[in-house]
């Protein structure tokens, strides 16, 4: 872990390292937000394409793009697995999980990633500006971080919250200091979290890589992990696994591909930073028009809003030495992940993509607006779940006859998953397996 | 009376994505499976006979096709054997000899037979192995020239069969329809296909020899399309076989499921019986076991063996 470039260290109390550790959940939430959102525009089988033209064209193009999407959606997963173990720092440090994060866009110089946060169809200029936020501080591409949907950096927020209450600038220089706070920090002040209650590799499959912190070094560890991973920073720098890798491949492959193929046109004519309302600071978004659009964006928001509020219920009471495990800890791990993350929230964010924008943005379309309204409850009652997954069930059954007809399979098999985990949920938390 | 057993193995086809895609992702994008740009959508449907899949949706293995000692050097589930209380049957092993086993309802290929595992909805606890049944369950054995038929379907719930599994709030309810048993490391499963658990036949030298093969063929092949799909397989093959992934190409090659039920359906058909020997009684339910494993993510097609045993009164 190269030392931090900072003679004096900005984090000198447990306070600001809560508040820059909320600060790197947000990041990472917001990033893995964007990098999905990229993929749910990309085009996916020949009927995502205007009907005529050159059918091998497309199909080059479905097959040319496939491994560039199957990292994008790795790299999704890692900065959910990075959540995790920002998480868990926090659990370390004995304050709760932390996912709440601003709307979308969010101007470059309070994003401490070097460019805007946006939500931008897949396409050369939302590569670009993922190769920016990956970027280890010493590289600094040739090409400016892009503008997204009228969001440059003429727009000022009131304030950069992380820079005036901290000072820091980057994400490598947010983490690098995260990191001496830990390891300079007196570990009684700091360590206050019970080890019992943070999630590791062992609830995971799949790679998942997550790691709990118990002292100094694992903090250390932790975060070395995501630097590596994302950066590249570390032992070997530029390591050909890191995000940052793969996204200067992404944008070459991607940019040799459009000159050899004509109209390599991957992404589908997805708005920037699709809305349900203005945003807050009245920074530049795409306020949805199209009923239908409206009407699903609503659902989708709403699953996504329990999806958080699972998750924050699973992290937050998570034991890892009940034994057996208790019921409720199961039925959240069971309903949060597969279900609401795998079969809810990104095939919702996938049939928006494929639905009209409204009048005001002819022929061009929605997408998932990732907003959230107010702070993410802490819930643990089953009341609570019940009622909200049935009201999910039967808000999915209405708009089945709402999207367009292309798309009403997928709709129905939203359904039938949405119905079977409160089924199974509500019997786990009460009776167990 | 005496059971009956029709004894079966053979190549079957599953093209269905994997996590972290949906389990009905149509076409696959981040997981070890996935459909290329000239083939169909990705239906999950359980094929076991060749004559039920488009051509273009059926990839080639690279010689030789099949491990030396495959018994029918095809692709397709088939009748091996047949026995009674036990003990060699040659009056119907001759009857059944090449004999296809069939899963696809008939007249319905879109309502075929899936996994349901909807990552990880439809089932719980995720303790030790999978659990997957195969929905909806139409068993039909049937000889080289049709003329007899065996067939019987069973239905999730026998107590209320139109139900879906998504209806139903009990997993138990369905529990008999899962798998009994489950191996990461099966030496039946990998010798069936050829592979061994090192040396020059393990998975990872199955996968080092596929991608050699590609590779060749993609020197060779002109149509851009082409082409790109196979550098396509070359990428996924390279990726899910490393590290970064859990190498789970290879690991799906020694994996394997284990069924063990009664058909229970009312749905019976009986043709030919005769020619068995004997006819089929009512003496007791039909049943099915069986294992499927071996899977080749790269061909989307994996093997199973197995029985069907049937009552059945010697003439």
């Amino acid at each position: 872990m190269p030392k931090s470039s900072t003679t004096t260290r900005k984090i000198g109390t447990r306070k600001k390292l809560v508040q820059a550790l909320r600060f790197a959940s947000e990041l990472e939430h917001m990033l893995s937000c964007e990098y999905l959102f990229a993929s749910f525009s990309a085009r996916k089988s020949l009927a995502d394409f205007d009907p005529g033209g050159d059918e091998g064209r497309k199909r080059l193009i479905l097959d040319r793009a496939r491994p560039w999407l199957s990292q994008i959606n790795m790299i999704a997963r890692q900065e959910m697995e990075h959540l995790g173990i920002v998480t868990n720092l926090l659990a370390a440090v004995g304050e709760g999980p932390w996912f709440e994060h601003p709307s979308f866009p969010i101007p470059k110089e309070a994003a401490l990633v070097g460019a805007p946060l946006c939500l931008e169809r897949f396409g050369e200029s939302s590569v670009k500006r993922f190769v920016w936020y990956e970027r280890p501080e010493y590289l600094t591409p040739s090409f400016p971080a892009p503008p997204c949907g009228g969001c440059s950096s003429a727009h000022e927020l009131l304030h950069h919250p992380v820079r005036d209450a901290l000072g820091i600038s980057s994400i490598q220089e947010l983490y690098e200091e995260i990191s001496t706070a830990f390891t300079s920090l007196p570990p009684a002040e700091v360590f206050q979290g019970s080890t019992d209650l943070q999630v590791g590799a062992a609830n995971f499959g799949y790679r998942v890589e997550m790691l709990t912190v118990t002292n100094q070094s694992e903090a250390v560890a932790a975060i070395q992990q995501i630097l590596e991973q994302g950066e590249g920073i570390g032992d070997q720098p530029l390591h050909s696994d890191s995000h940052f890798q793969r996204f200067t491949n992404i944008l070459a492959e991607l940019q040799t591909s459009t000159s050899e193929i004509p109209d390599f046109s991957l992404a589908l004519p997805v708005v920037a930073n699709p809305a349900l309302k203005p945003h807050p600071a009245g920074l530049p978004v795409s306020v949805i028009t199209d009923p239908s659009a409206v009407q699903v964006m609503r659902f989708f928001n709403r699953v996504y809003h329990t999806m958080l509020v699972l998750l924050k219920a699973y992290f937050a009471n998570y034991s890892s030495t009940g034994t057996p495990e208790p019921r409720p800890q199961a039925a959240l791990f069971y309903a949060a992940f597969f279900p609401l993350m795998t079969m809810m929230v990104r095939p919702l964010g996938e049939i928006l993509a494929r639905m009209p924008a409204g009048p005001e943005y002819p022929g061009q379309n929605a997408g998932a607006s990732f907003e959230v309204e107010g702070p993410v409850e802490s819930e643990y009652e089953p009341a609570w779940f019940n009622s909200r997954l049935s009201e999910l069930a039967a808000t999915a059954r209405e708009l089945h006859s709402v999207v367009p007809h292309r798309l009403r399979s997928d709709m129905q098999v939203l359904f039938e998953n949405i119905t079977s985990t409160q089924l199974h949920f509500q019997k786990l938390w009460t009776q167990g397996s | 009376m005496q059971p009956l057993t029709i004894h079966y193995e053979g190549y079957w086809q599953c093209r269905q994505a994997t996590d972290p895609d949906p389990s009905n992702d149509p076409r696959g994008a981040s997981g070890y499976t996935f459909a290329l740009g000239y083939e169909n959508d990705l239906d999950q449907i359980i094929r076991l006979q060749r004559d039920e899949i488009p051509d273009c949706d059926f990839r080639d293995a690279p010689p030789p096709s099949y491990p030396p000692e495959h018994a029918t050097k095809q692709f397709g589930v088939f009748v091996t054997g047949v026995t009674l209380g036990g003990k060699p049957f040659v009056r119907a092993a001759q009857a059944l000899r090449e004999g296809k086993i069939r899963w696809m309802p008939q007249g319905h290929p879109m309502s075929g037979p899936k996994f349901e595992l909807r990552n990880t909805i439809t089932y719980f606890p995720v303790s030790d192995g999978i659990f997957m049944p195969i929905v909806p369950f139409d068993f039909q054995v049937e000889s080289s020239d049709q003329a007899i038929i065996l067939r019987r379907d069973d239905a999730l719930d026998p107590d209320d069969p139109e139900k879906k599994i998504w209806e139903i709030a009990d997993y138990k309810v369905y529990a008999r329809r899962c798998p009994v048993n489950w191996f990461d490391n099966s030496d039946e499963a990998m010798t069936a296909v050829g592979v061994s658990l090192d040396g020059t036949n393990s998975s990872s030298a199955f996968f080092q020899k596929r991608k050699e093969w590609l590779q060749l063929q993609l020197v060779e092949e002109d149509d851009v399309v082409r082409r790109e799909a196979i550098k396509n397989r070359l990428y996924n093959i390279n990726f899910f076989s490393s590290n970064a992934d859990g190498c789970r190409l290879e690991t799906r090659l020694g994996a394997c499921a284990v069924w063990d039920f009664a058909l229970k359906g009312c749905n019976i058909s009986v043709k030919g019986e005769d020619k068995l020997g004997g006819r089929i009684t009512n003496d007791s339910d039909w049943g099915v076991r069986f294992w499927m494993g071996a899977f080749d993510g790269d061909l989307m097609r994996g093997y199973m063996r197995g029985t069907l045993t049937v009552p059945f009164e010697k003439s």
